[in-house]
């Protein structure tokens, strides 16, 4: 049979397209880093953690570069908001795949996987306008870090919920029969049984959820009230790393701009850990 | 040997009785979680349905914005002004996602395919706010100007590896039979995939397509410092241009309450059109996957 000439130059094109979506992310990182370098030249990597305060407009010498308000604000808001959608995430999987009738499982995963689309700034605006001021009734400003790690938590949960429920449903059926057969009560096969097999895929639930909160945006920045300190409680406002960007990239200038641009950077380095963990321990998994 | 048996059996029925009780409390833990899981998410949802329905209108959906002191107006630019940032997006990135997701799939075993995986997931992981600062600094700091072109840049970064991590799976889901058939034939490795194995995938790949749409037309982050925003109509993809997920950010944190109010309406728009796309994906995926298993 003769073949159609265009297709064996096809392997060429996606081959093409493979590595121009590769060198994408070779590219970003590597404008990141550019634009990074005048910061780090001129300010140093030291006083970005030293410097007395954040004010960094007014040039490298005269200027204040501590990032650690915004490093601990994206830190509390991201652990806070996947320690408590990991347990209730993996409790509503649970329940959905062995405790639940069908039905109410199915419809379960329908609605969380419809939710787990609402755009983050309707959560934002959400948080904004029901969330920060029941906060406020109870603790003023209401604005603080613990709207932003209950907003998390909402957008976080429906990840985690969904991938630890297909990684539970893709347990296979003769464990779960070998458990029944020793007369295992249902507490001792999930705990024995299907947490330890689905183990690397709900390992990997977390790790996306923990990216998706390290780098969320909108939904931060309308309910934290974006004040630069290091909390000192949870009804505290806080800004993070990524609301400090979508506040002044708009207006920076020269070093004020690659600072900015180092925060990026860091952020890029949290992914790049997050992703190679889930590679690595998700190989592991699929060994053990 | 029978009094340890008639002792055994109070001690066991008591294991057994406290067997249930945990197994009872774990079961309301679990409903307990189900529902705080639940109860905020429909919350949300409820709270854009109702307050959304109550503003929304033909002028919201056919007019250009008003100050916030005369009332009325509506977000028609924003509303077009999405489509085109998004729409380019998608033309940027389709070709780019599924050749790659086809690469990965057909002839990705060996160190490119595995790299391009893994860069796939590293950018699939992208903070979108990331995606946006190097589109700013790339397009709009060469151009001097927001621009409706910088903010489809931004959203394609997004937008391509969920299409080429999609597209991969649903190649993959094409069972060994069909290709070794194909070749059985003699058709070569290059047409077998283009004409045997995507076709059979295209159901799927489209969903893939669908899903990362729905997802970069909310993003909003991105576009703050590229597309910007507008009160006009779109002037040129050159220009800053209004986009429904900005509007709703900068209508929210305003003081004025009748911006919130059309917020809400924005809202109800931008998720309807994000569900619609997640369902119709959804709908596609699972009837594919029933004619696929030959029900």
């Amino acid at each position: 049979m003769s073949q159609p000439r265009g297709d064996a130059s096809l392997i060429w094109a996606v081959r093409g397209l493979a590595v121009a979506s590769g060198g994408i992310v070779l590219l970003i990182v590597a404008f990141l880093a550019l634009e990074a370098i005048p910061a780090l030249r001129e300010v140093g990597l030291r006083r970005f953690f030293t410097d007395a305060s954040w004010h960094p407009a007014d040039g490298a010498d005269r200027g204040a570069f501590n990032l650690v308000p915004m490093v601990a604000g994206t830190l509390t808001v991201a652990t806070g908001a996947v320690l408590i959608a990991t347990p209730l995430g993996i409790a509503s999987a649970l329940f959905c795949r062995f405790y639940a009738p069908g039905a109410l499982g199915r419809a379960y995963r329908r609605l969380v996987e419809l939710l787990a689309g609402i755009p983050s700034v309707v959560y934002g605006f959400w948080g904004l306008v029901v969330l920060t001021p029941l906060i406020r009734q109870w603790q003023p400003p209401g604005q603080s870090l613990l709207a932003g790690i209950l907003i998390l938590t909402v957008m976080i949960l429906p990840t985690v919920a969904l991938l630890s429920e297909s990684s539970l449903r893709s347990i296979p059926a003769a464990y779960l029969r070998g458990a029944t057969a020793l007369g295992l009560s249902r507490w001792a096969t999930i705990r024995g049984v299907a947490l330890p097999a689905a183990r690397s895929g709900i390992f990997t639930a977390v790790i996306l959820a923990t990216g998706r909160a390290v780098g969320e945006t909108m939904a931060v920045l309308m309910v934290m009230g974006n004040i630069v300190q290091v909390p000192g409680s949870v009804f505290d406002p806080v800004r993070t790393l990524t609301a400090n960007i979508a506040l002044e990239m708009g207006y920076a200038m020269e070093v004020h701009r690659s600072a900015l641009f180092v925060t990026g950077l860091m952020l890029m380095a949290i992914v790049v850990v997050l992703v190679a963990a889930n590679a690595r321990l998700g190989r592991e998994g699929r060994r053990a | 040997m029978s009094a340890a048996a008639t002792e055994g059996a109070p001690r066991r029925s008591l294991r057994l009785r406290f067997r249930h009780l945990r197994d009872g409390i774990l079961v309301g833990l679990c409903v307990v979680a189900l529902a705080f899981a639940v109860i905020p998410l429909v919350w949300v949802l409820w709270e854009v349905v109702a307050v959304g329905l109550e503003h929304l209108s033909l002028e919201f959906v056919t007019s250009l914005p008003e100050p916030p002191t005369v009332g009325g107006g509506g977000w028609a630019n924003a509303i077009v002004g999405s489509g085109v940032v998004v729409g380019m997006a998608m033309l940027m990135g389709v070709p780019v996602g599924v050749g790659t997701g086809i690469y990965m799939s057909e002839y990705g075993d060996n160190i490119l395919g595995r790299s391009t995986r893994f860069l796939a997931e590293v950018m699939a992981g992208l903070p979108s706010i990331v995606a946006g600062i190097v589109a700013y600094g790339v397009i709009v700091v060469t151009m001097g100007q927001f621009s409706a072109i910088s903010g489809s840049v931004a959203l394609a970064l997004l937008f391509i590896p969920i299409v080429a991590i999609t597209t991969q799976e649903a190649l993959q889901m094409i069972s060994r039979d069909q290709r070794e058939a194909s070749f059985a034939l003699g058709v070569s490795e290059a047409s077998t995939s283009l004409r045997v194995v995507l076709p059979a995938a295209m159901g799927n790949v489209l969903t893939g397509v669908m899903i990362a749409t729905a997802r970069i037309a909310g993003e909003t982050a991105p576009l703050l410092f590229t597309a910007f925003n507008s009160r006009y109509w779109m002037e040129g993809l050159d220009r800053p241009t209004a986009t429904i997920p900005v509007n709703i950010y900068s209508y929210a944190i305003s003081p004025f309450e009748h911006w919130h109010n059309q917020a809400w309406a924005g809202a109800l728009v931008l998720v309807s059109l994000v569900l619609l796309l997640n369902v119709a994906a959804r709908t596609l995926w699972a009837r594919r996957a029933r004619f696929m298993r030959g029900g």
